[in-house]
């Protein structure tokens, strides 16, 4: 008997039981009665329905126990990509968002997180004026250098409370400036930002949610936010 | 035994040890099959978590109950926003308005803080002129208001502190009316009707006097301000 011969018959034997298996398999599912389509699709349909129905129920329950309250309070949306500022569910403002990086795995799903403290990137400087000046010079100052939402960074990190951290990055909007300055100036912000990331995270960060903003946007949220607000994460 | 030209010697167990792994193989692929098929990544998965034999009348059921709570949820959250008069002012346009429920009563210019700071000539203390954001109620409303000046109006004038309240008292600069609402923070009338939409004040909001008489009227002690 060769060595050929001698294992002939058991890998006959695999191949016989794949090969009756796989025709197993497609025979009983041929043998099946074909399903009812309108009926699967119904039912497909009603599940689909159900899961955004069930979605939809924890995102107002989630909400309306920030909302009992009358302190205003932010919903960063990364699904629906919209940050809303709002006092007793009604909005006061919306940004869009433009960008998100989040970690993979651990991410929050209607988490409430507590603003600790403001962190702006770039430098603002007040006006200033002197004792002495009066409030004409006081009101030409303020006219002059006016304080204004644009006067805002437009990079900065919302540090919450349990080391979970909202930076908030942005992106000339885009109906500023040439294409080209525009992508010169969007190039820099990334590179910047990168940099950033690359010199290393504070180990006492629990959690980190970057969201880009236009610039106008970025501006204004940091404009209008309160010393201490609620934060939905969603 | 045979192997092409050569011969080799296959003991009794070799061959058993061989037709074991094989019918191992045979037996593991055969497993591999049936769980791949029964875990389908079939669509349902994404969907939700529920049984795959919930039939079509319970899964209508429960969406019917889902829909039901989803708009009483709603209704819920609709009816957290004051039905009663609300004040609103953008401090970033300039702009305030008192609402009522969804309702726009009246809207228009304001003026909010300059953001500017003096400090005092000794560098002690420093002042921020800046409207501050978030809720607030309001706690009183005066008619013909008159301002008691504080420290900052002395040193931003260069005029000397007075030691009590005599000397600080000004009439006629704070409009009709004004309407406290903590911290000396107030909504008042004011002269520079020139400069409404601008951020120019010390920290108080300064509105017309058409929309300080309607604000008046309507500004019960309590009702809500949002400033944002």
């Amino acid at each position: 008997m060769t060595y050929s011969r001698l294992l002939a018959g058991p890998w006959s034997a695999v191949l016989l039981v794949v090969g009756l298996s796989l025709c197993g398999f497609s025979c009983r599912q041929e043998s099946e009665p074909p399903p009812k389509d309108e009926t699967a699709a119904e039912i497909l349909k009603l599940r689909h329905g159900i899961a955004e129905l069930t979605k939809l129920g924890k995102d107002l329950a989630a909400e309306y126990a920030l909302g009992r309250n009358s302190a205003p309070y932010l919903v960063v949306d990364t699904g629906a990509r919209n940050v809303q500022l709002k006092a007793r569910g009604r909005q006061l403002r919306s940004f869009a968002i433009v960008e998100t990086r989040k970690p993979a795995k651990g991410a929050p799903y209607n988490a409430v997180w507590k603003l600790m403290g403001k962190k702006p990137l770039q430098e603002t400087e007040r006006p200033k004026i002197k004792p002495g000046e009066g409030e004409e010079a006081a009101v030409a100052a303020a006219k002059q250098e006016l304080w204004a939402p644009h006067r805002m960074p437009t990079d900065f990190d919302l540090l919450c409370d349990g080391g979970n951290v909202l930076e908030i990055r942005s992106l000339p909007a885009g109906q500023s400036g040439s294409r080209i300055t525009r992508g010169v100036r969007t190039a820099y912000r990334r590179t910047l930002d990168w940099f950033r990331r690359w010199r290393g995270r504070d180990p006492q960060i629990h959690y980190l949610l970057q969201v880009w903003l236009a610039e106008g946007d970025a501006q204004l949220l940091f404009w209008s936010l309160p010393k201490e607000i609620q934060i939905l994460v969603r | 035994m045979r192997f092409g030209a050569t011969k080799l010697r296959i003991s009794a167990p070799q061959i058993w040890w061989a037709a074991g792994g094989a019918v191992l193989i045979a037996a593991f692929l055969l497993v591999l099959i049936v769980v791949t098929r029964r875990d389908g990544m079939g669509p349902e998965e994404s969907t939700s978590a529920l049984p795959a034999t919930l039939d079509l009348p319970t899964l209508r059921k429960q969406a019917a109950s889902l829909e039901a709570r989803i708009q009483k949820l709603t209704e819920r959250q609709n009816r957290l926003f004051p039905s009663g008069p609300a004040i609103l002012v953008d401090s970033g346009a300039n702009r305030i308005s008192l609402v009522q429920g969804p309702r726009v009563i009246v809207e228009g210019k304001c003026s909010t803080g300059s953001g500017l700071e003096l400090t005092d000539t000794a560098g002690n203390r420093t002042w921020t002129f800046e409207t501050p954001r978030g809720f607030f109620r309001v706690l009183s409303k005066v008619a013909n208001p008159v301002w008691y000046r504080p420290d900052w109006a002395f040193i931003e004038e260069g005029e000397p502190i007075p030691k009590g309240h005599a000397g600080r008292a000004v009439a006629n600069v704070l409009g009709d009316y004004a309407i406290g609402f903590g911290d000396g923070y107030f909504i008042h009338g004011t002269l520079y009707t020139r400069l409404l939409g601008s951020s120019v004040t010390h920290g108080c909001i300064r509105v017309d006097d058409d929309i300080l008489d309607k604000l008046y009227r309507a500004a019960q002690p309590g009702i809500p301000i949002w400033i944002y």
